[in-house]
């Protein structure tokens, strides 16, 4: 590009579409260095420090500009704010009373809970590993086997209500068939009214149901069902599931249908409990001063 | 000294708009796109930097490039954090289009260049959000559209608006015309 002011007749250049096509190559390899590999972040914060100065100074008359503004609208949103802000506080001092007496209700409760307790379980506590994918029996195997105690048939709850029941021991694992599996029963009983019930699981994590209900009895849409202790697997008053809606029985069926939602978050990784039986833990210690 | 001719003469004729003015004027879109625009109103923002870089292309297609119009999309990849190369590929595809016409596009006075620049600003406007869903970050949003359209009916005022400052600056005169 040399040859004067009037610039050479004839110019070698890259033609426009090789420039093109390098361009396109570049953008390509960019995209998916950017996306596949992160690679880029370097060039990303270097761009930020260099534009945000620069970012802040355009910004300023703005907010000057809005601040000017705000002045004039401050006293009427001042006003509105106030007055939203007492009928809140109003509302929620109101809440505030209901919620201290369903606090006492509440202890009340616990204590009672707590005397309805099984005796003679000692909860473990274990933690999820593995789910294995099997979309008939949904089963869960947890860290804690034989060695910890564990053995066939024990229940284990969550934080919340009954999640299933151990089914399978090895040594330092074990696994447990939920109770939201395909056919799994458990009896339970309406903690309102005291009705036996069985439930079972459709093979969902998120419905459980009442094949074979009376259709006279007294179960309504939120009733919560625990679990009722005839079976001498699960102890009694472990919550299960909490109705939500009662069917009217279908075709020739003489039976209602109740569906309920699992009370237990079968979905969900948490730490599980499995409920041992003391004697488990301490098998000779209790009643032995006499035996050998 | 004799009064300025009606027609600019000798090298002034065909000499391409300068170099600086190029320049001044993306520095000028750049700082206007790094304005506190709202978070609501910029989708909506038609894309004037490609808008400026097509126009300036049409005047000088030797000065300004696919090249060129890569770095200034990797800056707006830089600016809208997207993905990067995802504007600079739309930009040097716009561009690449307009300077392919450019001998044919010349022919036309500004509403015909209008016609022929608006689908590529629309086109490019979608182009970034096809990228980035061809890699899977896509999102699916129709108001880059609507800014894509925007560009194309804005174009032709804005391109006026270059041509007069341009003109003016080299001291052509109104009706001179690049």
């Amino acid at each position: 590009m040399s040859a004067g002011a009037r610039g050479p007749l004839f110019v070698r250049e890259t033609g426009l579409a090789l420039r093109y096509a390098l361009t396109v190559i570049l953008g390509v390899s960019l995209l998916v260095m950017d996306h596949r590999y992160d690679a880029l972040g370097a060039m990303r914060s270097a761009a930020a420090m260099v534009m945000h100065p620069v970012q802040t100074a355009l910004a300023w008359p703005f907010e000057r500009l809005g601040g000017i503004f705000d002045f004039f609208s401050r006293h009427q949103e001042l006003i509105n704010e106030n007055n939203h802000l007492r009928q809140e506080f109003e509302r929620l001092s109101a809440d505030l009373q209901a919620m201290q007496s369903l606090r006492h209700e509440n202890a009340e409760l616990r204590d009672l809970l707590d005397l309805a307790q099984p005796a003679g379980r000692q909860p473990l506590t274990a933690a999820i590993i593995a789910a294995p994918v099997d979309p008939l029996t949904r089963r869960l195997v947890i860290n804690r086997g034989s060695q910890a105690g564990v053995s066939a048939g024990l229940p284990v709850v969550d934080a919340r209500g009954l999640l299933g029941q151990i089914t399978r021991v090895h040594p330092f694992s074990s696994e447990l068939t939920l109770v939201v599996s395909r056919r799994q029963m458990v009896p339970v009983e309406s903690e309102r009214t005291g009705q036996r019930l069985l439930t079972r699981g459709v093979g969902s994590d998120s419905l459980i149901e009442i094949p074979y209900l009376d259709q006279h009895s007294d179960l309504l849409a939120g009733d919560v069902l625990v679990t009722s202790g005839l079976d001498g697997v699960f102890p009694r008053g472990i919550p299960v599931a909490r109705v939500l809606q009662v069917r009217p029985p279908q075709g020739a069926s003489p039976f209602s249908r109740a569906q309920c939602a699992p009370i237990a978050g079968s979905g969900l990784n948490r730490p599980v409990r499995v409920l041992l039986p003391l004697t488990a833990l301490q098998p000779v210690a209790p009643p032995s001063p006499e035996e050998p | 000294m004799s009064p300025a001719p009606l027609i600019p003469q000798g090298a002034a004729l065909v000499a391409p708009p300068e170099r600086g003015m190029i320049i001044t004027s993306v520095v000028v879109a750049v700082l206007l796109l790094l304005l506190p625009w709202g978070a609501e109103l910029r989708p909506w923002l038609p894309d004037w930097l490609l808008m400026l870089l097509i126009s300036w292309s049409l005047r000088a297609p030797r000065m300004l490039g696919p090249g060129h119009a890569f770095v200034a999309g990797l800056l707006l990849d830089l600016i809208h954090g997207t993905l990067l190369g995802a504007h600079a590929l739309a930009y040097s595809s716009a561009i690449f289009a307009v300077l392919a016409w450019q001998r044919r596009l010349e022919g036309f006075d500004s509403r015909g260049q209008a016609l022929h620049v608006g689908p590529v600003l629309l086109l490019a406007a979608l182009l970034p959000l096809l990228l980035s869903g061809l890699v899977g970050e896509g999102v699916s949003d129709w108001r880059p559209f609507v800014a894509g359209l925007i560009a194309a009916l804005l174009w032709a005022p804005l391109d006026a608006l270059v041509g007069l400052w341009s003109s003016q600056r080299r001291g052509l005169g109104k009706d001179a015309r690049l």
